[in-house]
């Protein structure tokens, strides 16, 4: 029997050697493909526990299934990968069993648009505080490049190898309009934006939820005459308005364009606070 | 966030309860604080005397937006640090094994209420059926164990809902308190025992491990999952892991993993895990297992029950020692896992076992595999509907003719 | 071991299962020595329709079988439908108990001992306060039955109705308790 060995020591301080790249298990290798867009959201989160020196017993990263599944990897703190498509809901228990915790859900387009589509939408009307970044990549990497809620229309796929007939789901409009209060969006073109919307997000007293668009030059990229990794990248670059260009635009011109920005800013009373205020109550009126 | 937990609050004394609220107040009592639910009759007065009870005892309730979900808050609510539960009916408690599958292979102690109604499909929501009894066990993917609990009273709803905590804390699986639509419903009398006397039956949720000198376990001598102790020759469970404590590990998976918590692809860790999660609770039977037997001594034949017949069958058998027919009844209060030993050991015992079930017969297999001397074994099958107890008595009195 | 076993039918709303409640309530909070059963047609006290509820008392520390055994001791029955459905499940000397204003006495033709309690009548009419006739029939129903006793009974009436109606609740019990002893002496005489 060959096990890997467990290393349970842990570092001094939790920032101490955790370089960019990871630190997972000792790690010095990744498991992404070429030009993949995760290992930069997973560089830029560990940046921001970094930089924001985050406590890793209060910020437990809640991991669904997909490609990204292999982010923890290199990412700093606790993680607790869950079913596919589960994530909010676990995340739901924590955070009302500990109301100090705020867990940074990592869900992937299918987790979210498609399983877990009805745990999102209430996640985003409760407004319980949680961070919920959504990893958009266009396509179901994990399982070999089948289309995805987000495949854009026309778009080839595994499973549409004659072109996608459906829409695509537009998250940002589906979580303003479900109550989430604070809604951004990203691209692995706007490394800093996301990283200050991630800070922001971890602070936010609600529910925040972030779509980052990164590029799969697997099976996105291979399946859409997009042959080098950063033709994708290019594309989702190219394709990329500002939110404040975007506002003079009619639909017709929006048609497949990633608007990229923070679009809902607007606090309301976060659940599991408001739960501890009923406690008191129920405990009032029962005396 | 533990100031805001509160000790049970019933007063001690004589209630007349419907079983579901039994059921919920067993749950209180046993130091439940979370619940996540969503309605299905006829578990529904669960979730509602949850949402009134709970903030009174600092406990959260939630109702989510399936079945999916709830369960899934309860395992995350459950390796929060709180005791969590469930509970649904039917149709629910299939939407929930994708998550019970998962809850066994990581681990984690959750209690799921699952009062029966009739199936397959939406069935009927009123009458009482046995449908799920199998499903509990094998409905989901993989191979893992339950514990199920099958009461009989709404004072065996209170007493043995406390035994489901303390089992889901002891070896650390879902574990299932089987109600039905006619149980869930019945009014009646239910003893509340004072506090500090609760307070001795409850295994409370430990947040730190001891080794065996009685010092606390540093954090790398600490196993988040169960290992088989060679020496020892039994299986180590540890304590749950809490998101908030040292003790959660650094990854904790939902793919293979060892008992370290690192998720591997090797057949050898599979081997491991999979051994590991169902032999804690088989290689333990004697430990786990609940049975009640009554005039079994001298009896010609015996009837095997669970859950309400058993209240039935006990009228029959006194018939049927009234008038002089040597027949003894044997109850399995826990249905999983199976009493496989008491069982065989009862075979060895009587010439005949009849099985009454509120279904079409899902523990007479597991009695037909554990008896080896070749008793005969018959089931008396009633669908959806209680058995009379003159029907059993009829039985019995042609199993000794 | 002596069960009694009890079962009451009628319309959903007649307040079949808040009887049976209140008689299982009386045996097993304000009686000792005794315990009950209560079972009942799921859901249908909300929604109307037929609906039964059934109740066993016993002397026994533990009920077995939950259900009452037919034919059963007491039989109570509010609407025709359920007397033309029950009428054949009650002992040839149990207590058959009907309210004649829901019940016409020729549909319920029954070798059990007959008692018609107009417990509508006088909920309406005499108590102006139609809900009370839950109350007398309780009462009606101790004073026929003797079961149990009447200062349980009268303890239960207290728990079970909202504080302000606690009052003319008790005076439709006395009222009910009143019928019920009467029709029991008219039956032995």
């Amino acid at each position: 029997m060959s096990l890997p060995p467990y290393t349970p020591e842990r570092p001094r301080h939790p920032y101490e050697d955790m370089p960019y790249t990871g630190r997972k298990f000792g790690q010095a290798f990744h498991l992404f493909c070429r030009g993949c867009g995760y290992g930069a959201i997973g560089q830029l989160l560990c940046r921001v526990f970094k930089e924001e020196r985050l406590d890793e017993k209060k910020h437990p990263f809640i991991v669904g299934v997909g490609c990204y599944s292999i982010i923890p990897l290199i990412l700093p703190g606790r993680i607790w990968m869950t079913l596919h498509g589960r994530t909010l809901p676990v995340a739901t228990g924590i955070k009302l069993a500990n109301p100090d915790v705020t867990p940074i859900c990592l869900a992937g387009d299918g987790d979210n648009l498609s399983i877990g589509t009805n745990h999102f939408v209430h996640a985003c009307r409760r407004n319980i505080g949680i961070v919920l970044i959504m990893l958009h990549n266009n396509i179901y990497g994990m399982t070999g490049g089948q289309a995805a809620p987000t495949t854009p229309h026309g778009m080839n796929a595994t499973t549409a190898p004659y072109g996608f007939l459906e829409t695509e789901f537009d998250a940002v409009s589906l979580a303003i309009s479900a109550g989430a209060t604070y809604v951004a969006r990203w691209t692995t073109a706007h490394p800093r934006q996301f990283m200050k919307s991630v800070k922001k997000a971890i602070k936010w007293k609600g529910f925040a939820f972030i779509d980052m668009v990164s590029q799969c030059p697997t099976y996105f990229g291979r399946k859409n005459d997009m042959a080098q990794p950063v033709d994708v990248f290019n594309w989702i670059k190219g394709n990329s308005i500002p939110i404040n260009k975007a506002e003079g635009l009619s639909p017709e011109e929006l048609q497949g364009k990633f608007i990229v920005g923070e679009f809902k800013e607007s606090p309301r009373e976060e659940l599991s606070e408001k739960y501890i205020e009923l406690i008191k109550r129920a405990r009032e009126k029962k005396k | 966030m533990s100031e805001y937990i509160y000790e049970y609050d019933m007063p001690p004394g004589r209630y007349v309860w419907m079983g579901n609220t039994a059921m919920v107040e067993g749950a209180l009592a046993a130091g439940c604080r979370f619940f996540a639910g969503y309605p299905i009759t006829p578990q529904n007065e669960v979730p509602e005397r949850m949402s009134q009870r709970l903030p009174q005892v600092g406990g959260r309730f939630i109702q989510m937006e399936d079945e999916i979900g709830s369960i899934s808050a309860v395992v995350g609510a459950a390796l929060g640090g709180l005791k969590a539960m469930t509970s649904t009916s039917g149709p629910g408690f299939s939407l929930m094994q994708e998550t019970m599958s998962w809850a066994a292979a990581i681990e984690v102690p959750i209690v799921v209420g699952e009062v029966q109604r009739t199936g397959p499909g939406a069935g009927i929501v009123s009458l009482p059926h046995h449908s799920d009894i199998i499903q509990a066990h094998y409905g989901g993917n993989g191979e893992y164990q339950v514990i199920a609990f099958a009461p009989a009273t709404s004072q065996e709803l209170f007493d043995l809902t406390i035994e489901a905590f303390n089992a889901a804390e002891t070896w650390r699986t879902p574990t299932i308190i089987f109600s039905d639509s006619w149980l869930g419903h019945i009014h009646e009398e239910v003893k509340v025992p004072p506090l500090d006397e609760l307070k001795k039956r409850v295994i409370p949720r430990k947040k730190v491990a001891y080794d065996a000198e009685g010092k606390p376990l540093k954090r790398q001598q600490y196993l988040p999952f169960t290992m088989y102790d060679k020496k020892a020759g039994e299986y180590k469970i540890s304590i749950t892991p809490n998101i908030t404590t040292e003790y959660f590990p650094e990854w904790l998976p939902a793919v293979t993993h060892t008992p370290q918590s690192i998720p591997n692809e090797f057949q050898e860790s599979s081997e491991i895990m999979v051994t590991n999660i169902n032999n804690k609770i088989l290689a333990n039977e004697e430990k786990i297992v609940k049975i009640d037997e009554y005039f079994t001594d001298d009896a010609d034949v015996a009837l095997v029950c669970y859950g309400l017949p058993y209240r039935t069958a006990l009228r029959s058998v006194k018939m049927a020692r009234a008038d002089g027919m040597k027949a003894g009844l044997f109850r399995l209060i826990t249905v999983w896992p199976f009493a496989k030993k008491a069982v065989r050991e009862l075979s060895q015992k009587v010439k005949k076992i009849l099985v009454p079930e509120i279904n079409i017969g899902q523990i007479v297999i597991w009695v037909e595999a554990a008896v080896e001397d070749g008793t005969e074994v018959k089931p008396i099958p009633a669908i959806s509907r209680l058995h009379e107890p003159k029907e059993l008595y009829n039985e019995i009195k042609e199993a000794l003719n | 071991m002596t069960r009694t076993e009890i079962k009451i039918a009628g319309y959903g709303g007649q307040g079949v299962i808040t009887l049976s409640k209140m008689i299982a309530a009386a045996a097993i909070l304000h009686q000792e020595g005794i315990t009950a059963t209560q079972t009942e047609a799921y859901g249908a006290q909300a929604r109307g329709g037929a609906c039964w509820a059934e109740v066993v008392i016993s002397d026994e520390e533990m009920i077995d079988y939950p259900r009452a055994i037919v034919p059963v001791d007491v039989l109570m029955v509010f609407s025709e439908e359920a007397a033309r459905n029950y009428k054949g499940e009650v002992k040839k000397d149990g207590i058959a108990i009907f309210d004649p204003l829901t019940v016409r006495p020729r549909k319920f033709k029954v070798k059990a001992k007959r008692y018609a309690v107009p417990a509508n009548q006088i909920a309406t009419e005499e108590l102006k306060m139609p809900v009370t006739q839950n109350a007398i029939m309780f009462g009606a129903f101790i004073g026929i039955t003797g079961l149990i006793d009447e200062e349980s009974g009268r303890q239960c009436v207290r728990d079970f109705v909202p504080s302000k109606f606690i009052d003319i609740n008790l005076k439709a019990y006395e009222r009910g308790l009143e019928i019920g002893k009467k029709l029991k002496e008219e039956e032995s005489s």
